[in-house]
C-alpha cells in the first residue's frame, strides 16, 4: 500500500513540474468565461481581417461607387445597407477590421518596445539617467493625448504609418512608468549584483534578469493598450485626421455617416458596433490576463 | 504639504515649456502655412513679405519660437493669426462651455457608477455583479462619439425631444453630457466596486453590524465614506480627460467649446492659437490633478501623514 502511494505521488509531482509558467497562466485563463469570450472574438476578428483582405478586391468591392444603388436600407442582399455612394456597408465593415487591428497592434508594439526599454533602463541605471527619462515622461503624460495626436497627424499628414507612430508615441510614457515600477524592487537584489560581478554585460542583465520581472504588467498593459489605441485611432479618423477616405476605416465611416444621420441612421450603427465589439474583446482579454497572471489581484 | 504643492507647481514650468516646444514645432512642420492662406492669390513677393512682417512671422523657426517663448514668459500667449485677437481672450470665451460639459459629464458618470459599483460589491459573485461589470466594460469600450450619434438618432431625429446641437440651456447639455459621461462611468464603476469590496471585508464594518447598526446606515455612513477615497482619484483624472477629450463630442454637437477651437486652429495652421490652446488645456489638466492630490490628502489622514515626511 505504502509503495503504491509513493509512486502515485511521484507521478503527480512530475506532472506538476512539467507545467511551465505559461501553461499555468493558460489554465487560469481558461477558467474565466468572459476572458475566453474576449479571446474568441479577437481570433474571429483576425480571421475576418485576413479573409476580407484576400477575398475582397479593394478597388471593385470596397471603394467602387454604384450611385444608382445608394442608401439601400439593410435588406437580404445588403445586410447592413449601402452608403451614399452605393457601396455595401457590410463588406466595408468587414474590410475595416484589418485597419483597426493593424493600427492597434503595431502602435502598441511601438509604445511597448520604446516604453519598456526606457523604463527598464531608467530603473537599472538609476540616478541622473532615471531622473531625465522619468521627468520627460512626466511632461508628456501631462499633455492631453487626443490633442497631441491631432497636432502630430496634421504635422506629418494623414497616413496609416503616421497614425501608428502618433498613437505609439503618445502611449510611450505609460509603458515606461509601468515597466520601471515593476522592475524597481529587483534592481538592488543580490542576484543582479552577482551577475554584474561575474562580468555579465549590462544589456544582458537587463534583458535576461530584470525584464522578466516586468512581463506580467507589460502583457496586461499591452492588451488593454490595443483597446485604447483602436479607440484613439477611430477618434482621430472621426475628426478627419486618421486614415484618409475612401479607406473603410470605422471611425472615418462614422464621420461620413453624420451627414445622413437624419434619414439614414443605419449607416451610423454598424461601424460603431464594430469598434465597440473589438475594443470590448481586447479589454476582456486584458482583464482575464491580469487575473491569470496574478491570481492575488483577483477580487 | 506646502513644500509638496510648491514642488508640483514648479514642475509645471518644464511641462509648459515642453508642450509649447513640441506643438509649435509640429505646427511649423505641417504642410501649408498661414501666410499662403491669408494672402490673396495674386500677391506679390513684397505683399507677402509685408504680411509676414504684420504677423510677426519673419526670421527662422528658432527666432520665431524664441520670440514666442519670451512673450509666454511674460504671460502673453500672443494673438491668433486668423482671428486677430488675443489667444487668452478667445480661450476664456470658449472655456466655460467646455468646463460645464466636463462637469456635467462627471455628474452623469457618478450617477451611473456609484449605484452600479455599490450593488455589484454587495452582491459579489452573483449574476447582478457579473451584469454590472459587463455593463461597465461595455461603457469603457464604446466610442463616446458613436454614443453621441446614437443619442441624436433617437432623441433628436426620431423623438424630436432634444436639440441636436449648440449650447442653449439645460436641454442641449443632456446628450453631450451622457455621451461623454458614459465612457467614464465604466472605470469609475470598477473602482467603486473594488473600493467597496475592500471596505466591506474590514473589521470595523463587522463591528458596526455586530453592535446592531442597520444595514443601510452601515453602507451609507461607514462603508461609502471610506470607499470614496479611490473614487476621488479616478474622478480627478476623468475630469481632466473630459476637458481634453471632449473634442469629438464638441464636434458632433457643435458645442462652442475649446476643443473645437483647438482643432479648427490646427486645421487653419494658426500656430499661435493652437499652441496657446493646448498649453492652456495642459495647464488645466495638471492643475486639476494637483487639486485632486491635495483633496486626497484631506480626505485620508494616512496620506496627509505621508506628505509631511
Amino acid at each position: 500500500m505504502t509503495k503504491k502511494n509513493t509512486t502515485i505521488n511521484v507521478e503527480n509531482k512530475e506532472q506538476y513540474k512539467k507545467r511551465s509558467m505559461w501553461a499555468e497562466v493558460w489554465r487560469n485563463y481558461k477558467k474565466n468565461p468572459s476572458a475566453m469570450i474576449g479571446l474568441v472574438i479577437v481570433v474571429a476578428l483576425v480571421l475576418i481581417a485576413v479573409f476580407a483582405r484576400i477575398y475582397f478586391d479593394f478597388d471593385t468591392d470596397i471603394v467602387q461607387q454604384d450611385v444608382q444603388n445608394k442608401f439601400a436600407h439593410p435588406n437580404g442582399e445588403h445586410w447592413f445597407g449601402t452608403d451614399h455612394y452605393g457601396r455595401d456597408v457590410f463588406t466595408r465593415v468587414l474590410y475595416g477590421a484589418s485597419y483597426s487591428l493593424i493600427v492597434g497592434i503595431i502602435s502598441v508594439s511601438i509604445s511597448c518596445l520604446l516604453g519598456s526599454t526606457l523604463g527598464v533602463v531608467a530603473a537599472y541605471y538609476g540616478g541622473i539617467v532615471e531622473n531625465i527619462i522619468m521627468r520627460i515622461c512626466d511632461v508628456f503624460v501631462g499633455i492631453p493625448s487626443i490633442l497631441l495626436g491631432v497636432a502630430i497627424m496634421s504635422a506629418f499628414g494623414q497616413s496609416i504609418a503616421v497614425l501608428m507612430w502618433a498613437i505609439g508615441l503618445v502611449y510611450v510614457p505609460m509603458f515606461a512608468r509601468i515597466a520601471r515600477a515593476a522592475v524597481l524592487p529587483v534592481r538592488d537584489q543580490e542576484y543582479i549584483e552577482a551577475a554584474r560581478v561575474i562580468g555579465v554585460k549590462d544589456g544582458a542583465i537587463m534583458v535576461k534578469h530584470i525584464l522578466p520581472n516586468a512581463l506580467s504588467p507589460i502583457i496586461v498593459q499591452t492588451t488593454m493598450g490595443v483597446a485604447n489605441a483602436i479607440l484613439t485611432a477611430s477618434n482621430l479618423s472621426f475628426l478627419g485626421l486618421g486614415i484618409p477616405v475612401p479607406a473603410p476605416e470605422w471611425g472615418a465611416m462614422l464621420s461620413e455617416s453624420r451627414n445622413y444621420i437624419r434619414d439614414h441612421g443605419y449607416l451610423t450603427i454598424f461601424p460603431g458596433l464594430a469598434i465597440m465589439i473589438t475594443v470590448l474583446a481586447f479589454n476582456l482579454m486584458g482583464d482575464g490576463l491580469r487575473d491569470a497572471l496574478d491570481p492575488k489581484l483577483k477580487k | 504639504m506646502i513644500r509638496y504643492i510648491v514642488k508640483r507647481i514648479l514642475l509645471l514650468i518644464p511641462v509648459i515649456l515642453a508642450v509649447s516646444f513640441v506643438v509649435y514645432f509640429l505646427m511649423d512642420l505641417a504642410p501649408g502655412d498661414v501666410v499662403s492662406m491669408l494672402a490673396p492669390q495674386d500677391a506679390t513677393p513684397e505683399q507677402i513679405e509685408q504680411l509676414k512682417e504684420e504677423l510677426n512671422l519673419n526670421g527662422t523657426l528658432i527666432e520665431r519660437y524664441g520670440r514666442y517663448i519670451l512673450d509666454l514668459l511674460h504671460g502673453d500667449l500672443g494673438d491668433s493669426y486668423m482671428q486677430k485677437r488675443p489667444v487668452m481672450e478667445l480661450f476664456a470665451e470658449r472655456f466655460p462651455a467646455t468646463f460645464k460639459l466636463a462637469l456635467a459629464s462627471q455628474v452623469v458618470a457618478l450617477l451611473i457608477a456609484l449605484p452600479l459599483g455599490i450593488t455589484a460589491a454587495r452582491r459579489r459573485g452573483t449574476l447582478i455583479d457579473g451584469a454590472s461589470m459587463i455593463t461597465a466594460m461595455i461603457g469603457v469600450s464604446m466610442p463616446s462619439f458613436w454614443l453621441a450619434l446614437l443619442l441624436i438618432i433617437l432623441f433628436s431625429s426620431k423623438l424630436g425631444i432634444l436639440p441636436s446641437g449648440g449650447d442653449n440651456g439645460f436641454a442641449s447639455l443632456i446628450m453631450p453630457a451622457i455621451a461623454l459621461g458614459t465612457s467614464q462611468a465604466g472605470s469609475l464603476t470598477r473602482i467603486t466596486r473594488s473600493g467597496m469590496l475592500d471596505v466591506l471585508s474590514s473589521d470595523y464594518l463587522r463591528t458596526a453590524r455586530a453592535k446592531g447598526v442597520p444595514e443601510k446606515t452601515v453602507i451609507r455612513k461607514h462603508a461609502l465614506k471610506n470607499a470614496l477615497i479611490p473614487i476621488i482619484t479616478i474622478f480627478g483624472s476623468n475630469l481632466g480627460n473630459a476637458l481634453g477629450g471632449a473634442v469629438a463630442i464638441e464636434t458632433v454637437f457643435s458645442w462652442p467649446g475649446v476643443g473645437r477651437l483647438t482643432t479648427t486652429a490646427v486645421n487653419q495652421r494658426d500656430t499661435i492659437l493652437a499652441t496657446g490652446c493646448i498649453i492652456m488645456f495642459t495647464l488645466f489638466l495638471n492643475v486639476t490633478l494637483l487639486i485632486v492630490d491635495i483633496a486626497y490628502a484631506f480626505v485620508d489622514p494616512r496620506i496627509k501623514a505621508q506628505y509631511s515626511k
